[in-house]
């Protein structure tokens, strides 16, 4: 799954409106953003890229493009 | 398989750690090793083995909608022994992976009819993603070992994000449980909200998958 087609999957589970959302997004600006985000994005990762995100390193994220960013290589481009 | 009878049988899975499936009246709290849980996230009755996590949580800043407070040592293990010794509280810690994440209590219990619930996890670091884990076994504990009726809880008004929580999975806003507290120097409104019995296994249902997730050793997020 390439960056492109990871984008939609995350933007639902954030609750973040696909046409708006960027690298740049802030999670704590999302209204919904809190600990069962964090914790959809940990499975919704899990189950398309089959990576156990780390929780501590994925709660330092600040921004949409920090966790493309841990997620690194195991999305194709 | 009905709900409920695919319910039962995970809660069974879930609390093969239980010592005894024990009712509150057979309880001796003092001396009982409960543990409710499995390795991945479990409640553990609070003792002095966890003073120091429990301070140091305690006296950190947990946020806006918490009492920013400093407790010592003494006046905590005072405060503990007098809950230990009341029939109807019981103070768990939680356990992540085996280390520290919070606290979770059921106070008020009446036997066979209700309590409140109420929990601290750790806020700033990836553990908060186990806060559905922790509600999942709060619950569960009060319904499946307790067998109590319902359960409710107060929110301060404008912590949304735990309010939104418990919304989700089920809880009702309900205003015999409504309150207010001083909060930070200032008396705030806290939002009661209640879960029946009844309406349990429907929000089972709802977070099932994430607290399987969350319960098993192997899917577990990792925090380290």
């Amino acid at each position: 799954m390439n960056k492109a087609e990871f984008l939609p999957h995350l933007a639902q589970v954030i609750e973040a409106d696909i046409g708006t959302m960027s690298e740049s997004t802030v999670l704590n600006e999302l209204p919904n953003w809190d600990s069962m985000r964090l914790l959809e994005v940990i499975a919704l990762v899990d189950e398309q890229l089959g990576v156990n995100l780390n929780a501590n390193q994925l709660a330092k994220c600040e921004t949409v493009g920090q966790i493309l960013d841990i997620l690194g290589e195991k999305l194709a481009y | 398989m009905s709900e409920e009878s695919s319910l039962a049988g995970y809660v069974e899975i879930v609390s093969e750690r239980i010592v005894d499936r024990m009712r509150l009246d057979q309880l001796e709290i003092a001396k009982a090793p409960l543990r409710y849980g499995t390795d991945a996230c479990c409640l553990v009755l609070a003792d002095s083995t966890y003073t120091k996590d429990i301070l140091n949580m305690r006296n950190s800043d947990l946020g806006a909608h918490m009492n920013r407070i400093q407790v010592t040592e003494e006046k905590h293990e005072r405060w503990l022994a007098s809950r230990l010794a009341l029939p109807d509280i019981l103070d768990f810690v939680v356990l992540i992976d085996g280390k520290f994440g919070g606290t979770a209590s059921l106070t008020e219990i009446e036997r066979g009819v209700k309590c409140e619930f109420g929990r601290m996890i750790i806020p700033n670091d990836g553990r908060r993603v186990y806060t559905l884990a922790v509600e999942f076994l709060g619950m569960s504990f009060a319904f499946e070992v307790l067998g109590l009726e319902e359960i409710y809880c107060a929110v301060v008004e404008g912590n949304d994000s735990i309010l939104r929580l418990h919304l989700r999975h089920g809880w009702k806003l309900n205003p015999a449980y409504n309150r207010k507290a001083a909060v930070n120097d200032r008396m705030a409104r806290l939002v009661g909200l209640s879960i029946s019995r009844k309406e349990w296994p429907n929000s089972f249902a709802g977070m099932k998958k994430l607290v399987r997730r969350l319960l098993d050793k192997d899917t577990a997020p990792a925090l380290t």
